[in-house]
């Protein structure tokens, strides 16, 4: 056990019992770089992670067994709400509707298949507010969205997030329009709901959405947890 | 009877002059209106209710199949009024929750004292439309057969054979198709009935749940579902049970 909240991939309670939880892992040490997604098991089913890979790559992995080497922060909600949205999450999985990525967020949920149902000058989802919006459809609202800070520090990821989607592009062309590359560069400077503040909010969530001084000092914890 | 009613009402060329309504259609609409007040008051059930009126449905079909016939008298008694107005009426199952647009047109076309009664008469047929699909939910096709509507036998069975994601499974599935093909008022009567099943918390919470972006759309079916949530929660753990499984849904 990492920290009093972080639990390995293999250490997961046996079934019958479901679960719901934040997934997160590191995914480029170098950079520093944190992915999340939402871990959930049914009655009879094994530990997936539904995970906003990259742009237009919605992904059911297990929770243990792949390259991702997963930890995970388990939800206190009641059972029988673990068991509802374990069982939308499977939904999801089975559908794995194509989701843009986008770093702007102001509260979008999902719709019932999975897909971004985008709100405002939205035009994406990060792996981060995929799992605020999946959560958002299901009544649960993590985090303190509208007081969320925008981060001087968080331009470098910025820059490496449009440089990445230029990538994808050259190797992909009709997979992302120019038009919507320029966008998320106009967003650079907007709040960023960061993995390791999801995750905090996972562990401090108690039925009302946790504020970001809260979450990104527990995120930090976790942050640097991880990254050791 | 409702598609006949509808057919009748394109058939109409141009607006028919408002008040040249037929008065004997209207007695007969007045006189089910009456009939029904009265089945459901000597039984003590308040209009307005579909969940005590799914109940009453269950345990005797005939007079839910009388009601039936009432409440297709009162679509009929819509798609008339509407036709006099020349406004769009609402004429599939999957469009009641067209109502309040109908209601504006209304306003907007009608001098206030005139208007305020349509509104009215509207209101009635659409409290009417809401008993009758509630009222399908549970009724038997002919006499003898089973009252549960498929959705929630196969989930009974699935529950008691302890296959719970495949019954979770089924409610997404199933619920969500029928929200995709807006049946708002058939998802209302499957919430109503699913209100009075013993089905465990999870079920209903997952109806909730898929239920949740559209209940500004659904009426007092979903409503009936919460309460039915509270009510048990607050048996099985008391108020803080009760506020954990209903926290965002309601």
């Amino acid at each position: 056990m990492l920290t009093r909240w972080l639990r390995s991939s293999k250490d997961v309670p046996t079934a019958p019992v479901c679960l719901l939880g934040i997934a997160v892992a590191v995914t480029d040490p170098n950079a520093e770089q944190l992915h999340v997604g939402v871990v959930h098991r049914g009655a009879s089913s094994a530990a997936q992670v539904l995970h906003l890979a990259w742009h237009a790559d919605l992904q059911a992995d297990p929770l243990s067994g792949t390259d991702i080497e997963f930890y995970w922060v388990e939800f206190d909600l009641d059972p029988d709400r673990v068991e509802t949205m374990a069982a939308f999450c499977r939904r999801v999985s089975r559908r794995r509707p194509s989701v843009p990525y986008g770093i702007w967020y102001e509260g979008g949920a999902l719709q019932d298949d999975g897909a971004a149902e985008l709100k405002g000058k939205e035009i994406g989802l990060t792996c981060a507010t995929y799992v605020l919006a999946l959560l958002e459809w299901g009544g649960i609202r993590l985090l303190s969205i509208e007081n969320w800070p925008s981060r001087p520090e968080d331009a470098s990821w910025h820059r490496g997030i449009v440089r990445a989607l230029r990538k994808h592009q050259r190797r992909n062309p009709d997979s992302i329009s120019d038009e919507h590359i320029a966008r998320v560069e106009q967003d650079g400077g907007c709040a960023r709901f960061r993995p390791e503040e999801v995750t905090a909010g996972c562990c401090e969530y108690a039925g009302a959405p946790v504020g970001h001084e809260v979450a990104w000092q527990l995120g930090e914890q976790l942050r640097v947890a991880l990254l050791a | 009877m409702m598609r006949a009613a509808a057919r009748a009402c394109h058939d109409v060329d141009g607006p028919i002059p408002i008040g040249t309504r037929p008065r004997g259609y209207l007695r007969r609409t007045d006189g089910l209106c009456r009939r029904l007040a009265d089945e459901l008051r000597k039984r003590g059930v308040r209009i307005g209710d579909p969940s005590a009126l799914s109940r009453l449905a269950s345990t005797t079909p005939d007079l839910a199949r009388s009601m039936i016939a009432t409440a297709d008298g009162l679509i009929e008694h819509l798609a008339m009024t509407a036709a006099e107005l020349s406004v769009e009426p609402c004429v599939e199952e999957h469009e009641y929750w067209r109502f309040p647009k109908l209601a504006f047109d209304i306003r907007s076309e009608l001098a206030p004292d005139d208007a305020q009664r349509r509104l009215n008469e509207l209101a009635e047929a659409g409290l009417d439309l809401r008993f009758r699909i509630s009222l399908q939910a549970v009724l038997p096709d002919s006499p003898g057969e089973a009252a549960e509507p498929p959705l929630i036998a196969q989930l009974l069975r699935l529950f008691e054979e302890d296959r719970r994601d495949e019954a979770l499974d089924l409610i997404y599935d199933h619920v969500d198709d029928l929200l995709m093909a807006r049946q708002l008022n058939e998802v209302d009567g499957l919430l109503a009935a699913a209100s009075n099943e013993d089905l465990p918390m999870t079920a209903w919470l997952s109806l909730l749940t898929v239920t949740l972006p559209w209940r500004d759309f659904l009426g007092s079916g979903r409503q009936g579902l919460v309460d039915a949530v509270r009510d048990r929660a607050l048996r099985e753990g008391g108020p803080v049970k009760a506020q954990r499984v209903l926290s965002g849904l309601e």
